[in-house]
């Protein structure tokens, strides 16, 4: 493809089909890189995005927060399978110190147990992650270490913390000498006070179908590790991922780089993704294996792909919270056109010969910090209700889902590309957990 | 002045001053005009607007000021009582009483300079400086003198927290910018993103060009001094309403006896300063019979000015990110006003070379933490060195006596600190306190006396 000038289209049209203010895109192939920018930073000020703009890339974060301890890890700093107590022996989580299976490399795998959406303004401080070590007093584990695997943002805050207890640095200078200045990363900021310096997109959230300027650019500064306040240009990201697509590059020793790409731990279902290395995603997209992360924050979102196969990354972002269709439409054209793999809706597990499940033995209240996941028998299988809890209540929206039969304890809701499991049933075949959206919930009592 | 005219001229002053980019807005006869030329930010290239968001720094105090005056008001403070009642904890340095919020916001507290700490960004970051007070110390006893002071509007910001239980920065939105229907402002860097905004910059020596200033922001222990804050120029005109004459509105933000008390000259500054006196977060200057009040700012790559006329209901706000903004300033802003309220800006006082002090009893060395400053004799001459406290060269000089109790800078290199004035002298009649022309004082240090 040429690719330039087909991204550029390929951009613009979406964003005029999405309806997204914003968006900049950012691949690498055959050796080239190619950008392409649409749209404002900001509806309220209209000033283009330009290839150098800064987006949220939320959890993308968390890639970044992995290679540091990689590197932390290479310099014998700190060992994967040591318990994560070992290096913040202050920790006291809502059932009392973690056990000793609660280990780095499980938390770089969401598979520590650990439950996750646990967001809390501890300040602006550089004491913000020490303070939310203490906070963990209230958090539970969801699940035995090991056992599953679960989205985990407080396990990357701990990861964050136990980076500066390794270099007696907060955690954002930390990133900046481990991984952003031998990138030459200079159109990535962690700090809030950097933004003047830059082109840098404000979210926008649709509410009552006009899109309205994020009132809060930023989530509180603790969640930083794991994506609440990294800001990155497209092309800063293709550096970073090229960095893993080549062998770690200058950055990473090769076998760190590779095991960061391995499976660890793999999901019931693929809408989220199909298996989790050590901070990466891991995708079965049409048969072939993608590495990335996707991130939302504050009205903004951004997906990173890279294939070692094809030696290409796909870097995009936009402005919306609204956003997932037009990163989805955007990468699914340039796979398709640089690397000639088709998007494939077959990813999803197929266990339709198994036997129908009876929808009545799931009915119940799930819960985990973060959220309450209601669900109901019907006449066609389960409605599920899903409601955010704390931090994020105000923000989204309740989420509806009609779940049909999909096989042993599998759900799906086609129209939404989503598949709810359950998981550990008791000797009455009800079960302990539901999983869906990346994440464990515990029935209730 | 017609608006094409007024648009070319800031156009072409900014230009010949090396300013990236400014803003100014004039409110005349009720109507406000906004003017912007040049960039936001030289690396983006994104333009500068009239309804671009600047730093205003110190105008900021304008605003903390108001604050305590609602308090004072509303019998939570009093103006003239010593803070320790409010802080109980209050460090007094040594051998002073604790400054009155009257003393802390016409500059008379004493209270030194502190240098700020760009990576304390917590919640206790203005609490910190309070703590520290006894460190950062003083250089006179509460009302003695007039002596500019950051770290007094950081104490009345802290009395303001405490007294109220909520921060500064959510008093500054909730009782100023939210009546005043001000959406388009911040007092929190993370905030700056959703705004037009516009980054300060500092000359590049070597290419003679703007660039980006190392940090976007001074620290945040500032705030309520105005390390942070980000307003438009129009904005600004907004609060200068607020200082017109005119009758008292029950809705106001402020009465008309807090902006009275504001207005009124609380330190005496006639003479060679510029300014005819300091009120509660106000300068006041006449301009021959006519008093023009307003405030002044300035923070990393930024400079802000913003004059007011009440009894002709003008204001002139001008904002500006970098360059000699000073000169455009003085280029542009008395013309403007002579042209909209007919005043002049009063003339500099003329010296008549007499100072009555003798050179060797001015020769020592003063120190706060702002600066140092030496006076050496060669031969019958005074030579000043002055070296700020935030680091850097020295600058040299000649100093000559310049009128009583006052000398001269030649050349006048540094614009605030190009006269000093002696505040007090010892029974040998030695300088013991002196103040530059930028309102800072300076106390003379242990020395070996003058060889005469």
């Amino acid at each position: 493809m040429t690719v330039a000038g087909e991204l550029q289209e390929t951009v613009d049209e979406a964003l005029q089909t999405h309806g997204v203010p914003g968006a900049s895109v950012a691949v690498f192939a055959e050796g080239e890189l190619a950008c392409a920018q649409a749209g404002v930073l900001n509806i309220e000020t209209g000033i283009p995005v330009t290839s150098d703009t800064l987006f949220q890339v939320g959890s993308i974060a968390k890639a970044y927060t992995a290679t540091a301890i990689m590197r932390l890890a290479e310099r014998g700093e700190l060992d994967l399978d040591a318990p994560l107590s070992h290096y913040l022996p202050e920790l006291i989580l809502a059932d009392g110190p973690p056990a000793d299976d609660v280990t780095v490399r499980r938390l770089l795998s969401h598979t520590s147990g650990l439950d996750g959406d646990y967001f809390l303004d501890t300040g602006e401080g550089n004491d913000c992650l020490a303070r939310y070590v203490f906070a963990c007093a209230d958090l539970p584990m969801i699940a035995r270490p090991g056992d599953y695997i679960s989205y985990s943002n407080a396990g990357y805050v701990l990861l964050g913390r136990l980076i500066e207890r390794l270099t007696g640095a907060p955690w954002e200078d930390a990133m900046r000498s481990l991984v952003l200045d031998p990138l030459g990363a200079d159109h990535t900021l962690l700090y809030p006070e950097d933004t003047p310096r830059f082109c840098a997109a404000i979210g926008h959230f649709s509410r009552g179908g006009a899109l309205k300027v994020a009132e809060t650019a930023f989530m509180d500064r603790s969640g930083g590790p794991a994506g609440a306040r990294m800001m990155a240009s497209a092309t800063d990201l293709i550096a970073f991922a090229r960095m893993h697509l080549e062998g770690g590059a200058a950055l990473l020793r090769p076998d760190s780089a590779a095991a960061m790409q391995e499976a660890q731990a793999p999901f019931p279902y693929y809408d989220f993704a199909s298996h989790w290395g050590l901070g990466w995603m891991l995708f079965d997209y049409g048969g072939e294996r993608l590495v990335g992360h996707d991130g939302s924050a504050m009205g903004q979102c951004a997906t990173l792909r890279f294939s070692p196969r094809h030696n290409i990354a796909i870097a995009a972002a936009t402005n919306s919270e609204d956003g997932k269709p037009f990163l989805k439409s955007v990468c699914a054209s340039v796979l398709q056109s640089v690397a000639r793999i088709a998007a494939s809706d077959s990813a999803m597990p197929d266990e339709s010969d198994l036997a129908p499940a009876d929808p009545e033995n799931y009915a119940g209240r799930y819960r985990n910090i973060g959220a309450t996941l209601d669900v109901n028998a019907t006449p066609s299988g389960l409605r599920a209700t899903h409601v955010m809890d704390g931090f994020s209540r105000a923000l989204f929206d309740v989420f509806e889902y009609d779940f049909t039969p999909a096989g042993e304890h599998r759900f799906r809701d086609a129209a939404q590309s989503t598949d709810l499991v359950f998981l550990s049933p008791d000797g009455a075949g009800r079960p302990r957990y539901a999983h869906a959206g990346g994440r464990l919930f515990k029935r209730g009592a | 002045m017609p608006a094409q005219d007024l648009q070319d001229r800031l156009a072409s002053s900014a230009a010949a001053r090396g300013v990236p980019g400014a803003v100014l807005a004039v409110l005349d006869d009720g109507r406000a005009h906004a003017f912007a030329c040049g960039l936001a930010n030289v690396a983006t290239g994104v333009a500068a607007t009239p309804d671009t968001l600047f730093q205003i720094g110190s105008v900021t105090k304008v605003f903390t000021a108001a604050l305590v005056m609602q308090l004072a008001e509303a019998g939570l403070v009093d103006l003239d009582t010593p803070i320790d009642t409010y802080l109980p904890n209050f460090p007094a340095p040594p051998s002073n009483s604790p400054p009155s919020l009257r003393h802390l916001l016409s500059h008379q507290s004493g209270l030194d300079e502190a240098m700020g700490d760009f990576t304390d960004r917590g919640r206790e970051s203005i609490a910190n400086v309070v703590r520290r007070i006894d460190e950062i110390g003083s250089i006179f006893p509460p009302g003695a003198h007039y002596s500019y002071s950051n770290t007094g509007y950081v104490v009345a910001g802290h009395v303001l927290q405490v007294l109220t239980g909520r921060p500064w920065h959510r008093l500054i939105r909730e009782r100023i910018w939210h009546p005043l229907g001000i959406d388009d402002a911040f007092v929190l860097p993370e905030h700056a993103l959703r705004f037009r905004v516009a980054a300060g910059h500092i000359m590049d020596t070597a290419t003679n060009a703007a660039q980006l200033a190392p940090y976007m922001f001074a620290p945040r222990s500032g705030a309520p001094a105005g390390s942070i804050t980000g307003m438009t120029a129009s904005g600004l005109l907004r609060v200068a309403r607020l200082f017109f004459d005119g009758p008292d509105e029950p809705d106001s933000i402020l009465s008309r006896d807090a902006v009275a008390m504001m207005t009124a000259p609380q330190a005496d500054l006639s003479g060679p300063q510029g300014y005819a006196a300091w009120g509660l977060g106000l300068s006041l200057e006449d301009w021959g019979d006519i008093r023009v009040v307003g405030h002044d700012g300035g923070t990393i790559g930024f400079q802000s000015f913003l004059r007011m006329i009440p009894e002709k209901a003008c204001a002139v706000a001008l904002l500006t990110n970098g360059g000699d903004a000073d000169g455009l300033y003085r280029g542009l802003v008395p013309e403007i006003l002579h042209r909209i309220c007919g005043i002049r800006a009063p003339q500099a006082p003329a010296g008549n070379g007499k100072a009555g002090i003798t050179p060797c009893q001015l020769v020592g060395t003063y120190r706060s933490n702002a600066y140092t400053l030496s006076i050496a004799k060669e031969n019958a001459s005074l030579r000043g060195r002055f070296t700020s406290g935030l680091g850097g060269d020295p600058t040299e000089f000649a100093l000559r006596p310049f009128a009583e109790r006052v000398f001269a800078a030649e050349p006048p290199t540094l614009p605030f600190a190009s006269q000093f004035t002696v505040l007090e002298t010892d029974d040998d009649g030695r300088a013991v306190l002196v103040r530059t022309n930028g309102g800072r004082a300076a106390r003379r240090a242990p020395d070996q006396g003058c060889v005469s």
